[in-house]
């Protein structure tokens, strides 16, 4: 991928390395990722803190609260959110929990729909005893809704705490809030701080931390997952209090992933290995980079101080 | 004067009533700093509108002269348009005003002369496209040929004709809709209740309508199968992008760098599974503390001053000092 002209000197391996062309480093970046997929290496993923302590605010709601989820995210982050996603609704379902679904992303319902289809309105466990809540069809307007993308970023979250029909007067079906049967009751996102929990799935703006901005001084309990690189946009209110959990990245995916233990395929589990074998590679660049830096260094040094005594 | 005043004017009254409505509880002020929220709702519905003029107005010219680039606006446009009309529910238009048609006939000729006549009554439910699934009181219709597999149209079930407790023809519900539950349903769903003598026949005919709008298979097909892959794609590149910058621009030149350096290196290591299996997760715990303790205090640091420039900005805006939302010189 790079020619020399065939009067030049010969170049040292350094020198080789400093001038390669990127696309090596590409190749090199693309086969760490897609072989791990082929030939999964299957590490498991050490629950940190944060997540556990997602997992257990989860898990210690009351069966058959009502839960209320905002997932805020668009194909570009499914790799991150997705493994959470999933694997949250399925503990809710064997908690038999009745679940509001709403979203501030565009891109967004496409995804949230195929996750009640292939998860709320499916059997989840058909081999099992048939009295397995996994294997319960969830109801439209009895035991979830999903009420649609609503535009206004954070105008829409002031308006969430203070009156949830006036944000969303109706479902994305076009049916009035009000004669939802799983609505019944609700006034706000105020209504689940002593029933239930809120669950924010969100990759960026508008998102957790505009939720967190404007609703914690409602003091509800809130659970997040968000991208790595949210992580540190979040970390504050995870560390103060306002946030029961956090999640973060496909690494924090794949921990909260592993708790759940949800039935079928788990994108988080291969996707670790992706991760595992990407960051090395990172790594190794950093390095490589540096190793090349410093014999640069040296070597112009030495040519500094061989030219000056001459 | 009304050119900058008005709008000052209007800056001025929304910027107080939002901030009031915080801080005086009072259900007037409240009220109004409610309706001004919605009033930001409404407007944000309205810019999607005016993007996707804006897009045309830009493009459609440069697509007439031929400028540069003319092919690549010309199927932005295309595209846009398609994926407006899919995602219409264009289909509440057409659909017929019945779903389908029902004839009932006392009398089934498979079952006169035979002893079933007395108690059983024939449903033939016949209807285009042909792999609908059909449920006669709640239960399938499947395919005696093929386990498992719902029956396929034009089809004869076999009913019982039962009364009530007063006498009274119990009747049977007929519902068609799409068979599979985990993908969107190509049709919408008919549903009719029947009445029958025992003997007699019922012939149901359903007239459902192709489905569009955001659950129909064509939007949902490109946004899985377009829009999603593309979407992917771009934010995957970052990764080979990050491993060109890492190699060449992540150096050691002095003692700043390397404690950022050396941060990075134990949170990344720390970060994946293979570090904390290698380190007997010393390393995990490392990049937690860098995680929780430095990185939060810089981060509330950073939080704080942004909170406080956004507050000195808002306190211009709302006193006419900033007018760079206005727009203009």
């Amino acid at each position: 991928m790079s020619a020399t002209p065939a009067n030049a000197a010969p170049r040292g391996l350094m020198e080789r390395l400093r001038t390669m062309d990127r696309r090596w480093l590409f190749l090199f970046m693309g086969l760490a990722i897609v072989l791990p997929i082929f030939f999964p290496i299957g590490l498991p993923a050490l629950p940190g803190d944060a997540t556990v302590d997602t997992y257990d605010a989860v898990a210690n709601i009351k069966d058959g609260s009502r839960v209320f989820m905002s997932i805020d995210f668009d194909p570009a982050s499914r790799p991150e959110l997705e493994p959470f996603a999933k694997s949250v609704l399925v503990q809710l379902k064997r908690k038999r929990c009745k679940i509001v679904i709403v979203s501030l992303w565009e891109y967004a319902p496409p995804l949230i729909n195929g996750y009640v289809r292939s998860i709320l309105q499916a059997p989840l466990n058909p081999g099992g005893p048939p009295d397995d809540p996994l294997n319960k069809i969830y109801e439209r307007k009895t035991d979830f809704i999903f009420l649609g993308f609503k535009s206004g970023k954070q105008a829409v979250i002031n308006t969430l705490g203070q009156s949830l029909p006036t944000a969303y007067p109706t479902t994305q079906e076009g049916e009035p809030v009000g004669t939802i049967p799983i609505m019944e009751g609700i006034r706000s996102v105020q209504d689940f701080k002593d029933s239930g929990i809120l669950i924010l799935i969100s990759a960026g703006f508008p998102g957790a931390k505009e939720y967190v901005e404007l609703l914690s001084r409602y003091e509800l309990p809130i659970v997040v997952s968000t991208t790595a690189v949210s992580r540190t946009d979040l970390q504050p209110f995870y560390s103060s209090g306002q946030l029961k959990g956090l999640v973060a990245g496909m690494q924090g995916a794949a921990e909260y992933e592993q708790l759940v233990n949800p039935p079928g395929e788990q994108l988080g589990k291969k996707g670790l290995d992706v991760l595992n074998i990407g960051t090395l590679v990172i790594i190794l660049a950093i390095v490589l980079g540096n190793l090349i830096y410093l014999a640069e260094r040296r070597q112009q040094k030495r040519a500094a101080s061989g030219g000056g005594a001459s | 004067m009304m050119k900058k005043t008005l709008p000052l004017l209007l800056t001025f009254f929304v910027g107080v009533v939002g901030a009031m409505g915080y801080f005086v509880p009072a259900g007037g002020m409240t009220k109004l700093s409610s309706t001004l929220n919605d009033f930001g709702i409404i407007i944000a519905a309205v810019a999607f509108v005016l993007g996707g003029i804006n897009i045309v107005q830009v493009n459609i010219p440069i697509v007439v002269r031929r400028r540069p680039d003319w092919g690549y606006k010309l199927v932005m446009l295309l595209s846009a348009v398609a994926v407006l009309l899919v995602g219409f529910r264009l289909h509440e238009f057409w659909a017929p005003a019945q779903k389908g048609t029902v004839a009932v006939s006392p009398v089934s000729d498979l079952l006169v002369g035979t002893p079933e006549a007395a108690d059983t009554a024939i449903i033939v439910v016949d209807g285009a496209p042909r792999d609908l699934l059909v449920k006669i009181d709640g239960k399938a219709v499947l395919d005696p040929a093929r386990p498992g597999e719902p029956a396929r149209m034009p089809l004869r079930a076999r009913v019982l004709v039962e009364k009530d407790a007063a006498g009274n023809v119990i009747p049977h519900v007929v519902n068609v809709s799409d068979t599979a539950r985990t993908t969107p349903p190509r049709y919408d769903e008919y549903e009719v209740s029947i009445s029958l003598v025992a003997g007699g026949e019922a012939t149901v005919k359903p007239k459902l309508t192709y489905l569009l709008g955001p659950e129909g298979q064509p939007y949902l097909w490109l946004f899985n199968y377009i829009f999603a892959p593309c979407n992917a794609t771009m934010f995957a590149l970052l990764a080979f992008f990050i491993t060109s910058a890492a190699f060449r621009a992540f150096r050691l030149r002095n003692v700043e760098s390397g404690l950022l350096l050396g941060a990075a290196m134990l949170v990344m290591m720390g970060t994946i599974p293979l570090g904390a299996e290698l380190s007997q997760t010393w390393l995990y715990r490392l990049q937690e503390w860098i995680l929780s303790v430095p990185t939060v205090a810089g981060r509330r640091a950073i939080m704080m001053g942004a909170a406080l420039g956004a507050v000195a900005i808002g306190l211009r805006v709302i006193l006419g000092l900033e007018r760079s939302h206005l727009g203009g010189d």
